[in-house]
């Protein structure tokens, strides 16, 4: 046999190799993810809200939702004696908002109180490049697939792959959790830290987002789609088949996208919006405003929705606080 | 076109091959390096068509230059050309560099245009500059127009290196040429190198380079322990990145039939930062080595023989060390930042070789291998940062004490620690930062231990072993190829 042929025999017999190799690990990645299947993730602060949900009781007066802007506080500051925390940040948008207060409720005593407090863009946000991920992903009860196969179109195109191909969500993930010597989860109640905080307010020194950028947000529109309106009314008709009141109260706007929405009515109508959606399923819902009372100048913001840091931070978060008592006390 | 994109993977590379293979045995070695040239042109068109001028103008320009290079006058043309070539990758790449430091000593102004840097502009200027010493002193000759055309332009070390020398591939183009063999027995060696610098790009390197984006991006916000895990973060993802891609190079000459030069050789073992800078970058340090530190250290020398130490170290190697090191830091990037990731090298360099003169002993690896670490964080910080304000603020931010805050799930260490608490960025939750120290950790054992197969393709066996590591390597990183990325070297 000559040395070329030689070459060639070793090459073909390599990619004989080669392809036998891919096609088994390809098999046991599969495997193994199969076996894998029902560890709970630990991804992002959904996956762990989850778990704390799934994993413990927190039956509380008041159950507090929101998106970043309020989980910052609530996870931070003491806002009330009896407050489930389930603040998400605004990854999975109020569909993340109607499955998480469906599945407390399956779990918990009723609340007295369920407070979402949110920029409105939170309301109408439904992801789409990270809907498995921030969503698909997380709600997989036959229920929760069903009402996401009805009213999300995308749910059932998206993209099924090998586990291989997706090796970190569906092997590495959980094999790391399933191997994990601390429990990450505890108790929402758990995360509230009781701090004096002496509320300094950041003035118009330091790093705050500049004017300009804060304008972006207005480009926005406020309107609910479809999913986000179903999600919206499921989670009021949750709420009321609960006995619990429901409040909708609009996070710390800075002042300029404020005035913004004001001179548009703009918040105005996305209010009447949700009072009507599906068959007036809203109608009972109660809206606050935290902009009424107390503005926040732009450069409260550290970004274009975000609040500086401690000052106006503690702010938010006395005031919160206030607002929710005041709400328990009607 | 990245080598990690799916347009590479699944279709240049795979269409090139077949053509190349196909062609060199069907029509003979001229035909299929000429179609390995076009298809070089190609890739570099994909980016964008009309800077492929600069990049044909260049080579056709040097090349003119290297055939009366020999004749009379051959210094003063080897030095116009050499200016010439530093002139044009001055204009593209550090103009507003000059004119910014410029204006800033004479309290100026200039409005000098939006940059835009043509692509591996570095790489081939250097190249191309080492090629014409090469020829003026005589260790290579110009060649055929075309063969010099294929050197420059191959594409596998076209956009960030390996920097090959003429003389190393002069002998393979000219095989290549004149046989029908396309030096097939490589092809699955080729492939099996190629995986693994696709999955140290893909898997490892772009994961954790998020941690460090966070980090360096939003530095003002960040505590010691997380300036360090970014530091620590990038340096893995620097490593990972480049030697990745520099795998990748290898392979994919080595599929094509050529051998190019290995550009890492696990540097993070190293527990000296000589030795370090012998396995970091190594075809980048050559050049430098080569063209800036010998003529400067040989020219010192001559000029302070008689010196006795340590005046002849300081001129024959701390001066050189130095100006080597700061050239090298500029190469990488128009920026005082980069200057000073060269410096900072530079310092620590030097202290390397004045403890080795001082004849003082080595000390224990347990302690040599952190400092050199450290000293590498520290340049890299710089490297990192984009601006020397940015950079002397992070660095700052990794000693400030001030800076030692614990995340509020650690409240319980804080409070007998005394330390303060707050939310911190790369450490929200005990969960993200098990995961990070997790990452971390699996990162830097790999830095340790993986394979390093472009240092010696001889080595590789074709078995069993081979294929499952290959087979399992390439399946991770073709499942990512769809995430956003970008090869960190590329901006150079």
């Amino acid at each position: 046999m000559t040395e070329a042929s030689q070459t060639s025999t070793l090459q073909l017999r390599f990619v004989g190799r080669l392809l036998i190799a891919c096609l088994t690990v390809t098999g046991l990645f599969e495997i193994v993810a199969l076996s894998l299947k029902n560890v709970p993730l630990q991804r992002h602060p959904m996956d762990y809200l989850i778990t704390r949900i799934e994993t413990h009781t927190i039956d509380a007066d008041v159950v507090v939702m929101g998106d970043s802007v309020t989980k910052t506080v609530v996870d931070w500051h003491d806002i009330g004696p009896s407050v489930a925390n389930l603040t998400d940040n605004r990854s999975s948008g109020v569909i993340g908002m109607k499955f998480v207060l469906t599945r407390y409720l399956a779990r918990n005593a009723p609340p007295r109180l369920i407070y979402v407090a949110v920029t409105p863009e939170s309301i109408t946000y439904v992801p789409v490049d990270s809907f498995d991920f921030f969503v698909g992903s997380v709600f997989k009860s036959p229920d929760e697939r069903s009402w996401l196969r009805k009213h999300v179109p995308e749910y059932d195109q998206r993209n099924r792959t090998t586990a291989i191909f997706d090796a970190k969500q569906r092997v590495a993930q959980p094999l790391f959790w399933a191997a994990r010597a601390v429990s990450p989860s505890r108790p929402a109640t758990d995360g509230l830290h009781k701090t004096d905080v002496i509320v300094e307010l950041e003035g118009e020194e330091g790093r705050f987002v500049a004017p300009s950028a804060l304008l972006g947000r207005l480009d926005h529109a406020l309107v609910l789609g479809p999913a986000a309106a179903q999600a919206m009314a499921d989670l009021c008709q949750e709420a009321r088949g609960s006995g619990a009141r429901l409040v909708l109260a609009w996070a710390p706007t800075p002042e300029s996208v404020y005035e913004g929405w004001r001179r548009q009515s703009q918040l105005l109508a996305f209010q009447t919006s949700i009072t009507t959606l599906h068959d007036r399923a809203c109608a009972g819902i109660e809206f606050y405003d935290f902009n009424v009372d107390l503005s926040y100048p732009d450069h409260a913001f550290k970004d274009p929705e975000h609040l500086r840091r401690p000052g106006w931070t503690a702010l938010y978060g006395r005031e919160l606080r206030r607002q929710i008592t005041e709400a328990l006390a009607q | 076109m990245l080598f990690a994109s799916p347009e590479f993977v699944f279709a240049f590379l795979p269409i090139v091959l077949l053509l190349y293979h196909v062609s060199h045995r069907v029509l003979g070695g001229s035909a299929g390096l000429v179609l390995l040239t076009l298809s070089s042109f190609v890739f570099y068109g994909w980016w964008d068509v009309p800077f492929l001028a600069l990049l044909i103008g260049s080579i056709l320009g040097n090349y003119g230059v290297a055939t009366v290079l020999g004749r009379r006058y051959g210094s003063l043309f080897l030095a116009a050309a050499i200016a010439a070539n530093l002139l044009v990758l001055g204009y593209y790449k550090y103009r507003l560099f000059f004119l910014d430091t410029i204006g800033n000593l004479v309290g100026e102004e200039w409005g000098a245009g939006t940059l835009f840097i043509p692509l591996a502009i570095s790489f081939f200027t250097f190249q191309q500059i080492a090629f014409l010493v090469s020829v003026r002193n005589g260790t290579t000759s110009p060649g055929r127009i075309m063969d010099y055309i294929f050197f420059v332009s191959f594409f596998p070390q076209l956009i960030a290196g390996p920097i090959v020398l003429h003389r190393e591939m002069r002998d393979q183009i000219t095989a290549r040429r004149e046989t029908h063999n396309s030096a097939m027995e490589w092809l699955a060696i080729g492939l099996v190198i190629f995986s693994l610098g696709l999955f140290k790009k893909v898997v490892l390197a772009d994961p954790i380079g998020v941690y460090a984006d966070i980090a360096f991006i939003r530095h003002l916000d960040i505590t010691m322990l997380e300036a360090w895990a970014g530091a620590v973060a990038f340096m893995l993802q620097l490593y990972f990145d480049f030697s990745g891609y520099s795998d990748m190079a290898v392979g994919l000459g080595l599929m094509f039939g050529f051998r190019l030069p290995a550009n890492f050789a696990r540097p993070y073992r190293q527990s000296t930062m000589i030795g370090f800078w012998r396995a970091w970058h190594i075809t980048m340090t050559r050049f430098f080595m080569t063209h800036i530190f010998t003529p400067v250290s040989l020219a010192a020398a001559r000029r302070f023989g008689r010196i006795t130490q340590p005046m002849r170290f300081l001129m024959t190697v701390a001066w050189p060390i130095l100006i080597t090191f700061a050239i090298s830091g500029l190469w990488h990037g128009a920026s005082w930042s980069f200057v000073m990731f060269g410096v900072s090298i530079a310092i620590f360099l030097i202290v390397n070789h004045l403890w080795r003169l001082a004849q003082l002993p080595a000390p224990p690896r347990f302690i040599s291998w952190p400092l050199t670490m450290v000293g590498m964080c520290i340049a890299f910080v710089y490297f990192r940062s984009g601006t020397l304000e940015i950079a002397n603020d992070y660095l700052w931010r990794m000693v400030d004490p001030a800076g030692f805050v614990l995340p509020p799930w650690l409240s319980g260490v804080g409070t007998f620690l005394g330390a303060p608490i707050q939310p911190l960025l790369l450490f929200p939750s005990g969960t993200d930062t098990l995961q990070l120290a997790f990452g971390l950790l699996v990162l830097g054992i790999l830095s340790l231990g993986l394979p390093d197969p472009a240092s010696g393709p001889d080595k590789v066996k074709l078995n069993w072993t081979t294929a499952f590591a290959t087979a399992f390597v390439a399946l991770l990183a073709l499942g990512q190829l769809d995430q956003p990325q970008t090869f960190i070297y590329f901006q150079f």
